[in-house]
């Protein structure tokens, strides 16, 4: 009985922490959003969850030539004119997460379907 | 200088009627020698460019190691009349530099000169070469760069978790494999820089995506509250269920009212002693025992305690029910009153 309570109460715990963006660690969550899309480029709303460590932020379009990089202190960010790589619908963006130090917290790579 | 093409004058002065002499012995050998040597000249020029095209690069692929240091992994297809290929490397650090005949699979000596490398072909036609190279990456703080002009299509793996941050030319093709990803590139100059952090799974759909993460615990959470409630509280009421036995104790009460042996005996004096052995057992044991009880006491095999205890049955001194599947015989407490 106790075993089965303190392991309902582990999952309970662990669950909160994973639901709860307070507790995630930097760009853990990232929501992607198509606003729309012309078979040529994209519009691009990109969200990320709050991290307190994080002072700013770089997003880049990798897929789009010239390459093109934002900054913002926020944590989202639209991004216009992102454009697939060639012969194809996917875009190649990334999110970099810089300290108050301006040292890198962590990066993500973001593979999105603008057709999608 | 060759005499025979030296100005006459300067051997035969000019005679004095003013007419020019030219000596003729030796022109059609000239005439005949310099085609000749125009004509390998030509050949040998011709020649070089087609030994070195022979060879062709079929396939070119590459896979950027966290640690900076390229693999490089190409079949060639080269001239099998030649003993000898070099191959031009792609830079001049290189590390376990690899041969082998495409078809037999046979290791061919090698010998690496800078950045060359003399390939033993032994009249391979085609053959495959392995080899690590340092010299195509440079890194300034935690930007690595990849830089390369390729001779050949090529294909480009990633490292693991790498992050791409910028790239001059854009891919024909584009994986992801696992947590790499893999590039098909032009051939041409190509610069790619790149740095380590954490590649997320191919969002071909973003809400899903979000679902996924955002409201898993959302969902599952309270799912998960629900369920151990709902357990604490099956396990309370199966906890309480024992209580339930002690409100019985008046029942195990009556039980203990049940006719002693004694008095079974006097109200059925023709009992056999066996059967009065059962009886003292079933009594001694809360007025009810399991028959398998019966045996196990007696030693008795199952047909014969089964007679016996239908016989104490016949005889109202006890009454048989299923319990769990087994036979409980139980001590009547109504004998006397029926008799």
């Amino acid at each position: 009985m106790k075993v089965i309570a303190s392991f309902g109460l582990l999952i309970l715990v662990a669950s909160m922490i994973l639901g709860n963006p307070a507790f995630a660690e930097s760009l853990d969550n990232i929501r992607i959003l198509v606003l729309n899309y012309d078979d040529n480029s994209a519009t691009v709303k990109i969200t990320w969850n709050y991290d307190d460590k994080a002072t700013n932020y770089k997003i880049g379009c990798v897929s789009c030539n010239p390459n093109t990089e934002k900054f913002t202190t926020g944590n989202n960010i639209t991004f216009n004119n992102v454009t697939p790589f060639p012969s194809s619908s996917y875009a190649m963006l990334y999110v970099i997460t810089y300290d108050s130090e301006n040292k890198i917290i962590s990066a993500k790579q973001l593979i999105v379907d603008l057709s999608q | 200088m060759n005499p025979e093409i030296m100005p006459i004058h300067r051997i035969e002065p000019l005679l004095e009627d003013g007419m020019l002499f030219v000596r003729t012995d030796g022109i059609p050998e000239i005439m005949i020698k310099t085609p000749l040597i125009l004509a390998g000249l030509i050949v040998v020029a011709l020649t070089m460019p087609v030994q070195t095209s022979f060879s062709s690069t079929r396939t070119l692929d590459l896979i950027i190691h966290s640690d900076g240091s390229t693999h490089v992994t190409s079949e060639i297809d080269v001239d099998f009349l030649a003993s000898d290929f070099e191959l031009s490397l792609f830079g001049s650090s290189i590390d376990n530099f690899v041969a082998f005949e495409v078809i037999s699979g046979s290791l061919l000596s090698v010998d690496i000169i800078e950045d060359k490398a003399i390939v033993a072909t032994l009249g391979s036609s085609s053959i495959v070469v392995d080899y690590d190279i340092h010299d195509l990456i440079s890194k300034e703080g935690r930007i690595w760069t990849f830089s390369f002009d390729s001779p050949s299509n090529y294909s480009l793996l990633m490292p693991e978790n790498s992050v791409i941050v910028g790239m001059s030319v854009l891919p024909n093709n584009m994986k992801q494999i696992d947590e790499q990803i893999k590039l098909e590139l032009l051939s041409g100059p190509a610069q790619i820089d790149y740095i380590f952090g954490i590649i997320s799974e191919p969002t071909t759909n973003p809400l899903e995506y979000t679902l996924d993460f955002m409201t898993a615990g959302l969902i599952i959470g309270p799912i998960i509250t629900v369920s151990i409630v709902a357990a604490v509280l099956i396990k309370r009421k199966q906890s309480k269920s024992p209580q339930i036995h002690v409100v019985e104790l008046p029942e195990k009460q009556s039980e203990s009212k049940s006719l002693d042996p004694e008095t079974i005996f006097s109200l059925r004096s023709d009992l056999r002693e066996d059967d009065k052995e059962i009886v003292k057992f079933i009594s001694e044991n809360g007025g009810k025992v399991f028959e398998s009880d019966l045996r196990k006491k007696f030693l008795q095999p199952r047909t014969t305690m089964w007679r016996a205890v239908k016989r104490l049955e016949r005889l109202d001194i006890v009454e048989i029910y299923k319990k769990d599947l087994q036979n409980m015989v139980k001590l009547r407490n109504d004998l006397e009153e029926e008799n």
